[in-house]
């Protein structure tokens, strides 16, 4: 078998990953349309992301080597040729290594 | 908002901790209610939290940014960031450190549609160049391989990743913005998220010619072809279906190809020519030579019009060609060739000897003598690489080892040659491995790697096994 990795007309644009510990799941129906949470943004590419009652502390970096990031092309009928498509190209990455931490607001602050 | 939660381990409590301390109840922003705190605090104050939270959330919700700013610009952790500003400003106004800017992170509308779940592949440089200058990337394998990836030219097998991590996919570049005066929100889009990870292993340097053997000599060249001709049309395979099965690159198989006794017929099928056709072949072009009243089949001259009017019909075009540009060397500016007697005399070794395997030296000296044309003389460095002369108790017995014959895996190659002679050199061990080792550094580093050695009186490495 085999199947070809195929560009797009457009190029290959470089896109971005989120990459978190664990799942993430909603309470009820799907992801779409929905807010993740809200990035307050540290110098030296430190990030804090607020989800819900919780902290997560990451940081922006370089993947170790380029990450092709590829889909899977729906068979043409009448075509023996498997395809799959790069949409695009990582390399950069937003990492949240540690656990979640309660959001815990201080009026005394 | 987030009607999700994030899901790590449960911590281990005992049920006194938990009596004094209240977990973070997961949050919901949407639920003014929703409360958080570590430590038991007064109630009036735990009120002022819940009631801080609340409003955080709601300010987030509605995009009031100045609530939120200020109020986390004042709490853990994101005093430290937030704050620089205060510190820094007569430095650095107007840098990025004047983070007023907050990214609010939103599932794009079809985040959870097929076409949003996509694959990673961890790769090298060289095939991310490769692939913008248009070289085709392809991935091989039946269903029961460990999948390969190729470019034109090289091989590098796949390894999937088993990760308990989310992976996120955004079509814009997230980093820090440069913040206005006023707090502000700006909305990015969660495009897609990763279902599975691979990467890229180191390119392998050796030719995995062991399927693509197995697979042209199914269906090799007979002599009697003949007799099964309209069977025989359908038989062969195309370099596509070769590239089905062979985990190589296009450039490694035709590499591959040109070691091979293998034919390509005008149909575009490629076909291995058995050890009998070729002797056949070989024997009647020996007869050629050897016939003086034939001035156009000659070892010093021999044309592919020469050939074809001696050879009989069962000898296709294509394999004359094949026997002309493999075994013999063009003239310059003459449709004719020169045969040099070291081919023929290899290849003459090969069919004498692929049957028997081995026989003792001076009945094979005979025989090959009785074949050859007269005037060719034989000399034992001509068998390097093709057969061994070693000592028996009745004298010296040549050992057919041809690399068309022996195991295809290095590992099996390498200990199918270490039970037939305990003691090798490097350089007695290359010329078996020339079909699969197009790199002579390669060869040395796997044999240094995974050889033992021992040294011979005169400070040789001589190999004996492998770990």
């Amino acid at each position: 078998m085999q199947i070809k990795l195929i560009s797009r007309p457009e190029g290959t644009p470089e896109w971005m990953a989120i990459e978190m510990h664990g799942m993430i799941s909603p309470h009820e129906g799907g992801f779409d349309g929905k807010t993740l949470g809200t990035i307050c943004w540290g110098d030296r590419g430190n990030v804090y992301m607020i989800v819900g009652n919780q902290t997560l502390e990451g940081k922006i970096s370089k993947t170790d080597r380029p990450l092709l990031v590829i889909q899977k092309s729906e068979k043409i009928e009448g075509e023996d040729e498997k395809n799959a498509t790069v949409r695009a190209l990582i390399r950069k990455k937003l990492v949240f290594k540690v656990r979640p931490r309660p959001l815990v607001l201080s009026t005394a602050a | 908002m987030n009607r999700f939660i994030t899901k790590t381990k449960p911590q281990q409590t005992n049920k006194r901790d938990v009596a004094q301390k209240r977990p973070a109840p997961v949050g919901d922003e949407n639920t003014p209610t929703a409360s958080s705190g570590i430590i038991q605090e007064s109630p009036n104050k735990k009120a002022e939290e819940t009631s801080l939270m609340a409003k955080l959330h709601t300010a987030i919700r509605h995009g009031d940014a100045q609530f939120t700013f200020d109020t986390l610009s004042k709490n853990r952790p994101f005093d430290n960031a937030m704050n620089v500003s205060s510190r820094t400003s007569k430095l650095f106004k107007n840098t990025k450190f004047f983070q007023k800017t907050m990214t609010k992170m939103e599932f794009s509308p079809s985040y959870s549609a097929p076409g949003s779940e996509f694959m990673l592949l961890s790769v090298d440089e060289s095939v991310v160049n490769a692939f913008k200058e248009g070289q085709g990337l392809t991935i091989r394998g039946e269903t029961t391989d460990e999948a390969v990836l190729c470019t034109d030219d090289s091989t590098f097998p796949m390894k999937i990743i088993e990760s308990a991590t989310t992976v996120l996919l955004l079509h814009n570049s997230l980093e820090a913005p440069d913040s206005p005066t006023l707090p502000n929100f700006q909305v990015e889009m969660i495009d897609g998220k990763c279902y599975a990870t691979g990467e890229l292993c180191p390119v392998v340097d050796v030719l995995n010619v062991g399927r693509l053997k197995d697979m042209l000599r199914e269906q090799e060249l007979r002599w009697d072809w003949k007799d099964r001709e309209e069977e025989e049309k359908l038989k062969g395979y195309r370099l596509r279906d070769l590239l089905d099965s062979v985990q190589m690159s296009v450039e490694e198989v035709k590499t591959a190809l040109i070691d091979l006794p293998v034919v390509k017929f005008p149909n575009g099928k490629y076909r291995y020519l058995s050890h009998k056709f070729r002797g056949e072949m070989l024997g009647l072009i020996v007869e050629m030579i050897d016939e003086d009243s034939n001035n156009d089949v000659k070892l010093e001259s021999i044309s592919f019009v020469g050939l074809r009017k001696h050879l009989p019909e069962n000898v296709p075009d294509q394999v004359i060609e094949w026997f002309l540009k493999s075994r013999c060397e063009k003239i310059p500016d003459k449709n004719e060739y020169r045969l040099p007697e070291e081919n023929l005399i290899r290849d003459l070794t090969v069919v004498i000897l692929y049957g028997t395997g081995k026989m003792p030296l001076n009945q094979f000296s005979e025989l090959l003598g009785k074949i050859l044309p007269f005037g060719v003389e034989v000399k034992e460095t001509v068998f390097e690489g093709i057969a061994d002369i070693s000592d028996a108790s009745f004298g010296k017995v040549i050992t057919y080892l041809g690399p068309e014959d022996l195991p295809d895996t290095i590992k099996e190659r390498m200990l199918h040659l270490f039970e037939y002679r305990k003691l090798w050199s490097m350089e007695q061990l290359r010329p078996y491995f020339k079909d699969v080792y197009k790199s002579k550094v390669s060869f040395d580093k796997y044999v240094v790697q995974n050889c033992e050695y021992s040294l011979s009186e005169t400070g040789e490495m001589l190999y004996c096994g492998v770990r």
